[in-house]
């Protein structure tokens, strides 16, 4: 368990290693010249030069590499050209408000997707289960920012029943800021919606088809003891592990819903940070995300290997 | 009739009728919006006490069966005709409650792979007390009651394995804890359905004894379904044969198996080899053709097309049961002269003298293949395969090239004659 | 009662999931020849053409696709209004008989927008999605083929890159290179790549191992040989299923990526364009300008949805 454990750890950093060359090269190396991406077709060679000797592009590739992944690992997240200030405090606040919204959308959805899942198992191929599937195969491909007009038009410009902006403002309330963010938090919530289902759907109707439920039905047992003890306890297993891999189309629509209703969160910060060519944030911002989603798949790895006997004590005697 | 009553009633009856009875049952599975008969106008019965064999092909109904009995068909089958009765009770038509009731107490089953049967997030104890806790018993004096049936099945240390988990046995050990779980409730049938199939064949034979034990032990009266001859020959009392949906032969397992009188018992008899059979002299016979698929035709009799007795008649009708004797049935016009049926194949070869020509075909020295993580593979030492007599000579005429090992192997010397 | 773990059996339920296929090799408890006639039947194409024909869900996507395509192809013949022509005076209608949809902030027609803006989706969507097809195929036939370092090394390259939520890829190299109609397909092709050479190896693992591959190396065949001639066409229901699936995601991602300010530059019609442009009309009420374009693209990336699970569901039945 122990070994399991530290060669997990060890590909994850070896992950992390991956993507932050790969982050830099694409941030760094591939826009060509900074400085002239910054100042425009139109600006002085002399100003660009400078402006890249500022930025420290014009040393060799390798010592610019160790020098960011050293700040990096001193929490030094660079210096935002925009802002001409440091990156890390814009980060650290983007990424808590982040982490609200998408704490609503995936409290809302994940209870939601499995019980849909699952009444779509029971239910398998008749109406109620060609209903769920086909809404939540058709709500997953929606993108959020389609649905979030949809949204915001219907509630927000027509019935005016919720607000259009995200932020409740500076120190308001945890009811009001709730009130605000349930707009954002519904686009996301359809999209994951589909994914949970299908795999609760899944892994539900495997469990239902397996020999060992046959056992317990034929052992007698009420329908509520089969269901809860029999098919659940390892039908939702594989469901938990997708959970933490829906983080990546989470952060996707983070993106998208952030931008459309102006929310200050990690996701737009990102986009401000690309369109504004402030490199050193786009990358700090991308990092973080890339950093996220490696430990919610550990995370989610760890939980698999503890709560499935056969992977936590091994194989056959 | 409340259940009381019914139980009571079942306990009357249990003492004077047969445990199971089934008549004229059909089987019927929906594909694809046409329905095909799976099994057609089927009927025994088990006395108490008694072991009674389902042979057949894959394919040919077996296991269906044994899912009726149960109403454990999937859900585009049913049962389309006939009756079913375990003492003396209809699962037919029961409600779900009783429908419980019965597979608790009254009838059990057990698989082909046991480790598939277990649930994978349960202990093994704890999967057995459940048995005990259907019938009423205390969590606490269940567990006791588990360890207790695991004693009877023979495992040598009950209270390890009752803290297992089913990954973690072997399939014997499986196999009898599946087993245990399937006599905690005493029931008056057992249904074993291919139970040794998936195991080695020394392991086999422990599970087979102990079946054998338990039955005497609990008296219980058993429906033994298996493709294999020779096991239910050693497990079973009474035989019936089935074939495409249909019980072509039934009777005590000795004279069956002894003296057939149907020609597909014949023919199945003839696939097998016997003692004294050498292959270098003597052939097995074949059946001819294939199994008809579900939903064939229904006219005249089901294995016409591969009979060698076949006439007009059997094409046109279908044969009722004929009375052979001694309690036997068989269903065939020709039944009496089903022991002579012509064979399809020529029942001995011309023997080859060609002991010791030529040296051996393929000769395999200090061949050693070893796996990653440092898992030793057996190291074989010299081989002699003298592969040059018969098999090879007459089918591929002659010399025969042999592939070169694919994998890198350690002085492999390859002779080819 | 209905829905709950399957017992008892009701007199003629009608199953769509066909129980007798899943052969089990001791021909198990439902009649192995019967299964194996009924699976054979299912294998063969004609039959799964019929079966496709028979799903309401691909006729209601393709039926929409067929219509998008139209419009693509020959919108410029039937719009109403020449989608690039300002009419200042007439700008911010609302919906009128003289237009359908009403006006964007420039005057311009917002029906023809819409109908014209699907050539651009329409046009980039396949060929990304093909390009990201071939090449995730050789990748994942290769890998899933040889094995060894060479799997295990671009398994964990790939492992990185899909660490990264696919928008933020996207996002990293679209603004390292620049929009334009042959950059976006490109990028979308290669963002794709290992999302579908991931898929396509889990399927040459399963045939890898099968004897007829052991037989055709035994035989000595090139390794070409074996993986094009024998493998691929054993995995080509998956690559099928792969493709449709991801040209929904394809969908998906460029309007998205549109509406982030990465699409093709305008005036050319662009329904996540025109979402991104006229977005701040909402606030003042003018809710056709982003509705309908909105509605354009829900249906389009729903349609496409329903096709890949219709395909889905008649190739794996």
């Amino acid at each position: 368990m122990a070994a399991f454990l530290l060669r997990r750890l060890g590909f994850m950093i070896l992950t992390l290693f991956l993507l932050s060359l790969i982050i830099f090269f694409a941030g760094q190396v591939v826009p060509g010249d900074p400085g002239r991406a910054v100042l425009g077709p139109f600006a002085a060679n002399s100003a660009v030069q400078a402006l890249d000797h500022s930025l420290g592009v014009d040393k060799p590739l390798v010592t610019r590499y160790l020098s960011w992944l050293g700040g990096l690992l001193h929490g030094d997240l660079g210096k935002s050209y925009a802002y001409q200030s440091a990156v890390a405090p814009f980060v650290r606040a983007a990424l808590i408000n982040s982490i609200k919204l998408a704490a609503l959308a995936f409290i809302i959805v994940v209870p939601l997707g499995i019980v849909g899942g699952v009444v779509a198992a029971f239910y398998e191929g008749r109406s109620a289960d060609r209903v769920i599937s086909v809404t939540g195969l058709s709500l997953t491909s929606v993108p959020e920012f389609v649905s979030g007009i949809v949204l915001i038009v219907i509630f927000g410009v027509t019935l005016k029943w919720l607000p259009v902006t995200a932020s409740a403002g500076a120190g308001a309330g945890v009811f009001s800021q709730f009130r605000h963010l349930i707009l954002p938090a519904i686009p996301l919530v359809l999209v994951l919606f589909g994914y949970i289902a299908r795999m609760a759907r899944a892994g539900t109707i495997e469990v239902l088809n397996s020999d060992y439920t046959r056992t317990a039905v034929l052992k007698g047992l009420p329908e509520a003891t089969v269901i809860r003890r029999h098919v659940l306890r390892n039908s939702l297993l594989p469901t938990i592990t997708v959970i933490a891999t829906q983080t990546g189309y989470l952060i996707g629509g983070l993106v998208v819903v952030e931008v459309l209703f102006n929310y200050q969160g990690l996701g737009n910060l990102i986009y401000k940070a690309a369109v504004g060519k402030d490199f050193a944030m786009l990358e700090a911002g991308v990092l973080i995300i890339g950093v996220v989603y490696v430990v919610a798949t550990l995370i989610a790895d760890v939980l698999l290997t503890l709560l499935n006997p056969r992977l936590r004590l091994g194989g056959t005697e | 009739m409340t259940t009381d009553q019914a139980s009571s009633a079942s306990s009357a009856l249990a003492a004077s009728g047969p445990a199971l009875v089934v008549s004229n049952m059909d089987v019927t599975y929906r594909v694809r919006g046409q329905d095909r008969l799976a099994l057609r106008n089927v009927s025994f019965s088990i006395g108490r006490g008694e072991s009674y064999g389902l042979v057949g092909e894959s394919g040919s109904g077996k296991s269906t069966a044994a899912l009726a009995l149960v109403r454990y068909l999937p859900s585009n089958g049913r049962v389309s005709g006939g009756t079913i009765s375990i003492n003396g009770l209809n699962p037919l038509s029961m409600g779900k409650r009783d429908l419980r009731q019965l597979r608790a107490r009254t009838i059990s089953m057990v698989y082909q792979e046991p480790g598939r049967a277990l649930n994978p997030s349960l202990r093994v104890g704890r999967q057995i007390a459940e048995v005990f806790e259907v019938a009423g018993e205390s969590s606490g004096s269940a567990m006791a009651s588990a360890e207790d049936m695991l004693r009877k099945v023979q495992i040598s240390d009950p209270g390890r394995v009752m803290r297992r988990y089913p990954h973690e046995l072997s399939g014997g050990m499986a196999q009898r804890a599946v087993i245990a779980m399937a006599l905690a409730s005493s029931p008056s049938v057992l249904i074993l359905d291919e139970p040794t199939t998936a195991l080695d064949a020394t392991v086999e034979a422990e599970v087979l004894d102990l079946v054998a034990a338990l039955r005497q032990e609990f008296d219980t009266s058993v429906l033994f379904i298996s493709h294999n001859l020779a096991v239910i020959a050693k497990m079973c009392d009474r035989v019936g044969v089935l074939y495409a949906g249909e019980l072509v032969e039934e009777g005590p397992a000795r004279q069956v198996f002894d003296d057939p009188r149907h020609p597909y018992t014949v023919g199945l008899l003839r696939c097998i080899p016997r003692r004294g059979q050498r292959k270098d002299r003597d052939r097995l016979d074949t059946i001819p053709g294939f199994l008809p698929a579900p939903g064939h035709s229904l006219s005249g009799c089901v294995f016409a097309p591969r009979c060698a007795l076949a006439r007009d008649r059997c094409r046109s009708e279908s044969p009722p049961f004929f009375d052979v004797g001694d309690l036997r049935t068989a269903r065939c016009f020709y039944h009496e002269q089903a022991p002579d049926l012509p064979r399809a194949t020529p029942s001995s070869t011309p023997a080859l003298a060609t002991d010791g020509i030529g040296g051996p075909l393929v000769e395999v020295e200090k061949l050693s293949k070893t796996f990653g993580g440092g898992v030793q593979a057996l190291a074989a030492q010299i081989f002699g395969l003298y592969i040059g007599f018969i098999y090879f000579t007459p089918i591929f005429g002659g010399r025969e090239n042999i592939a070169s090992c694919t994998r890198p192997c350690t002085s492999l010397s390859v002779t080819c004659v | 009662m209905s829905g709950s773990v399957p017992q008892p059996a009701e007199p003629g339920a009608a199953s769509p999931v066909d129980p007798v296929a899943p052969i089990d090799r001791t021909g198990g408890y439902l009649g192995a020849t019967g299964a194996a006639a009924v699976a054979a039947a299912s294998r063969s194409t004609p039959a799964r053409w019929r079966l496709l024909l028979r799903k309401a869900t691909f006729w209601v996507g393709a039926i929409i696709v067929l219509f998008w395509v139209v419009c693509a192809i020959f919108g410029h013949l039937f719009a109403p209004y020449d989608p690039l022509a300002q009419d200042l005076l007439a700008n911010n209608q609302a919906p009128s008989g003289a237009h359908w949809f009403g006006t964007d902030q420039l005057g311009r027609d917002v029906l023809s927008r819409v109908i014209v803006g699907a050539r651009y989706i329409l046009i980039i969507t396949p060929l990304a999605t093909l390009i990201g097809t071939v090449l995730g195929t050789a990748l994942g036939l290769a890998m899933g083929y040889f094995g060894g370092w060479f799997d295990s090394v671009v398994s964990r390259i790939v492992e990185a890159i899909l660490a990264l939520p696919f928008a933020i890829i996207i996002l990293l190299f679209a603004v390292a290179i620049g929009p334009s109609v042959g950059s976006i397909t490109v990028i979308i092709g290669l963002v794709f790549t290992p999302l579908i050479a991931r898929t396509v190896r889990t399927a040459v693992l399963v045939e890898r191992h099968q004897d007829y591959v052991s037989a055709s190396r035994l035989l000595g065949e090139s390794p070409a040989r074996v993986m094009f001639g024998e493998i691929l066409p054993n995995v080509l229901p998956a690559i099928v299923v792969e493709f449709t699936v991801r040209l929904a995601y394809a969908v998906f991602a460029l309007v998205t990526l549109s509406f982030l300010g990465f699409g093709i530059k305008p005036p050319t019609p662009d329904w996540g364009g025109d979402i991104a442009a006229n977005y701040s009309g909402l606030l003042a009420g003018y809710w056709w300008q982003t509705l309908f374009p909105a509605l354009a693209i829900a249906s389009l990336v729903i349609a496409v949805a329903l096709i890949a699970d219709s395909i889905e569901q008649v190739l794996n039945a």
